[in-house]
């Protein structure tokens, strides 16, 4: 972990990445929620999108900290050495994860302090509730973050750009903006599997309408993402295996 | 002397696209607490597979190594904290300084007081001025000499070497290794050692694994075998290896 730490610290594009993306997707969205805001009758809805994109900068930077932790090592040809001593793979995974807390902490806070600056948007007034919320994208974050590792391990390097776009394809399903009443069919069905889409709706009606989502949602969330947890974790293990298997640590590519 | 390190009908096979490559077949030597040991053959005969998986980095196909007695395949990290593996064909982390990158790996085999650890390293190797030098900017050699230094970062007991003064200049590579030699005779550290130099083979190694398409032609010491084939120097033998004459 102290390696990427190390890392982060003295390179201008790892700092990059934690602030400026999330800081323009702030100022597009900040100002078009303001814009939707004067449309719509709708008291909160503004909030409800800052506070959506929030938790989705969330989500999106726990999950890839988890994989371009990995890559980073595979572009320093460093997994040789690495691997090479008594850690094991779940160590390495441990430290990646505590790792993404504390970037996840300084993108999240920055931008809430800059939601509250520019938009007077208070992400913790939703109280406690949001603290689960944010426990949960965590959880969730990892286990999509292990299962793109495991694509890395099996595939090789070929699949990196995963580490950036493959959560892309739950955005638009995951209710981060809008209710998933609006969905087609069909992916509303594949929506109530994912723990993203009860807490986005969960988020947004304890926003716009201040209702704490059922206790039956929460429940939801948990299960689902004691599946995800472990569906994760045994392929990023099974990743782990196969790419030692292939030789992928000597030569990742 | 006991034996530190047993190899046992060792096979690494590679299945890619329908295709079966048999990497290394069905090898067995071992290596007495204290030997040089060199492995030695052609490019593609199977030195670096069998390296890479006696650090862990592989998984073999079948077979069983044997560390200190015990089974390296069930006791894999306990026994990696004694072992250590420099070659000239990984790096460390491009964007941190040697320093950082050696207190990382000093952290990692929990190395105590690894300041000066690092500091008497970089000394030995002739590198102290690079310390706080960013590794991605390292000359080729530079890097060769950091990697052995984290070789040495956990006093290893047994220290794997795969082609370690591949890319050094004659007088650096002389340097490196008369170091090696003397940590090895200090320590009663084992080294398993791959190398292209011949002359280096003859001067570092007890003994020396001839290894051809996968299997082991041969384990004798150098002067044995240059004896044995009636030739010249190892050098010799090596070239003979590599055309094949010793092919049944």
């Amino acid at each position: 972990m102290l390696r990427h730490v190390y890392e982060m610290w003295a390179t201008f594009d790892r700092k990059f990445d934690i602030i400026f993306w999330p800081t323009i997707d702030l100022l597009i969205f900040g100002l078009l929620s303001i814009h939707v805001q004067k449309l719509s009758t709708q008291a909160n809805l503004s909030g409800a999108i800052i506070g959506g994109l929030i938790l989705w900068t969330l989500v999106y930077s726990v999950q890839r900290d988890i994989s371009v932790s990995l890559l980073e090592d595979a572009w320093s040809r460093n997994l040789y050495n690495l691997f090479s001593t008594p850690l094991k793979a779940g160590e390495m995974l441990i430290g990646v994860m505590l790792l993404s807390i504390g970037k996840a902490i300084i993108t999240v806070s920055f931008v809430t302090l800059l939601a509250w600056g520019l938009f007077g948007f208070k992400l913790f007034s939703v109280g406690p509730l949001i603290f689960f919320f944010i426990f949960n994208i965590f959880i969730f974050g990892w286990a999509f973050g292990c299962l793109t590792v495991s694509l890395i391990f099996r595939f090789g390097s070929k699949l990196q750009i995963f580490a950036w776009s493959l959560i892309a394809l739950l955005y638009p399903i995951s209710g981060v903006f809008y209710p998933l009443s609006i969905l087609p069919g069909p992916l509303v069905s594949i929506a109530k599997i994912l723990p993203l889409s009860y807490i986005f709706e969960g988020l947004r009606e304890a926003i716009i309408i201040g209702k704490i989502p059922p206790a039956s949602d929460l429940f939801i969330i948990m299960i689902l993402n004691s599946i995800y947890l472990m569906l994760g974790i045994w392929a990023f293990m099974a990743g782990f295996r196969n790419a030692k298997n292939r030789g992928w640590f000597i030569h990742p590519s | 002397m006991e034996n530190i390190i047993e190899v046992k009908n060792l096979r690494k096979t590679y299945k890619s696209r329908g295709r079966t490559t048999e990497a290394v077949r069905g090898i067995s030597f071992s290596v007495k607490k204290g030997e040089i040991f060199g492995i030695l053959g052609v490019n593609g005969a199977g030195k670096s597979t069998t390296l890479n998986i006696m650090i862990g980095l592989l998984s073999p196909t079948a077979g069983s190594i044997k560390i200190m007695g015990e089974n390296f395949f069930h006791h894999e990290s306990e026994l990696k904290d004694k072992m250590n593996i420099a070659t000239a064909y990984a790096d460390l982390a491009n964007n941190l300084t040697v320093y950082r990158n050696l207190k990382i790996y000093a952290l990692m085999y929990n190395t105590p007081n690894h300041k000066k650890k690092i500091a008497d390293l970089l000394d030995l190797f002739g590198i102290s001025h690079l310390a706080h030098k960013w590794f991605g900017d390292l000359s080729a050699g530079e890097k060769t000499r950091v990697n052995l230094c984290k070789s040495l970062i956990n006093d290893p007991e047994i220290l794997l070497l795969d082609e370690p003064t591949a890319s050094l200049d004659p007088s650096i590579a002389a340097h490196v290794r008369s170091t090696i030699l003397d940590l090895q005779k200090s320590r009663k550290m084992t080294v398993v050692f791959t190398s292209h130099n011949m002359p280096e083979v003859e001067q570092m190694c007890n003994r020396v694994a001839l290894l051809h398409k996968g299997s082991i032609y041969r384990i004798d010491s150098p002067k044995n075998l240059v004896a044995h084939h009636d030739a010249p120097d190892l050098e010799e033998v090596f070239i003979r290896l590599a055309k094949g004459e010793f092919e049944e």
